[in-house]
């Protein structure tokens, strides 16, 4: 990829979360045609799994299959990932906290997914425009293939 | 994506615990499920031996955690070893395990289980 050069990729899954496999294989994909390190696919693999399982678990309130779009845009060396949905409000930043003195639930697990994405990414930024929940992580790679 | 994991006893009590694979939303009743097993057998160590695992999500951070707590209750110890560093970063974000749990290899673990072992002949 040149200086200056764009990249995105777009991916389509439905509110199940066993949708999140062909998740991560788009994103090691995405990763080896951008020569992007091992650590930092690892980086997105991860936090697209966490904040998009707690979208499918959290978000929706009916029967109803959903769709979940995640676009993956690189740009020099920012990586820039969009999850849009149509479920009811919900900020899947907002997922409580993990409390690790508290007995375990369910929401403490959420909760330190998050925690883990707000470490390994470099923005966070939630939104609700015209029905749709609309997340925008950023990160900034240093080293585009240290392997 | 997938996990095996595979059970052996050490020693008497003592369990090492590998899963292999990636552990995540998918699969980790998996990892819970064979913990589970082993519980019932009131083991005094579980070690869980994480060299073959190339993933782990906050999903299979909480069946560790949970597993810790329920053998401290019972007065019993969980290590880790071998953790690719991948594995360590998560778990160092999240601060999930006091550093005197966590080895670096098996040397390093055989070397602390021989200090316990001579403190346990000791005391008695």
């Amino acid at each position: 990829m040149m200086a200056g050069e764009e990249v995105s990729k777009n991916i389509l899954i439905n509110n199940n979360l066993s949708e999140i496999e062909k998740l991560s294989k788009a994103v090691a994909e995405f990763g080896k045609i951008n020569n992007l390190s091992s650590e930092v696919i690892y980086d997105v693999r991860l936090t697209l799994e966490e904040v998009v399982s707690n979208i499918i678990k959290y978000g929706f309130e009916d029967n109803y299959e959903h769709q979940i779009s995640i676009e993956m845009n690189l740009q020099g060396e920012t990586l820039t990932m969009k999850i849009k949905d149509d479920g009811k409000p919900f900020n899947p930043l907002e997922v409580k906290n993990a409390n690790l003195e508290k007995p375990f639930d369910e929401r403490e697990i959420g909760g330190m997914g998050i925690h883990i994405v707000q470490q390994l990414m470099d923005e966070l930024r939630y939104n609700r425009e015209k029905d749709k929940n609309i997340l925008l992580l950023r990160k900034h790679i240093a080293n585009r293939s240290s392997d | 994506m997938s996990l095996t994991v595979k059970l052996d006893e050490r020693a008497p009590g003592i369990h090492v615990v590998s899963p292999m694979g990636s552990l995540d939303i998918m699969n980790y009743t998996t990892l819970q499920e064979a913990i589970d097993s082993l519980l019932q057998e009131s083991p005094k160590m579980i070690i869980l031996d994480l060299k073959d695992l190339d993933y782990i999500t906050s999903s299979g951070v909480g069946v560790i955690i949970k597993t810790r707590k329920i053998m401290k209750n019972n007065n019993g110890e969980v290590l880790l070893v071998n953790l690719q560093p991948q594995i360590e970063k998560v778990f160092e974000i999240i601060r999930a395990l006091p550093d005197q749990q966590i080895f670096k290899n098996i040397e390093e673990l055989d070397r602390y289980l021989d200090r316990m072992q001579k403190k346990v002949v000791k005391e008695g």
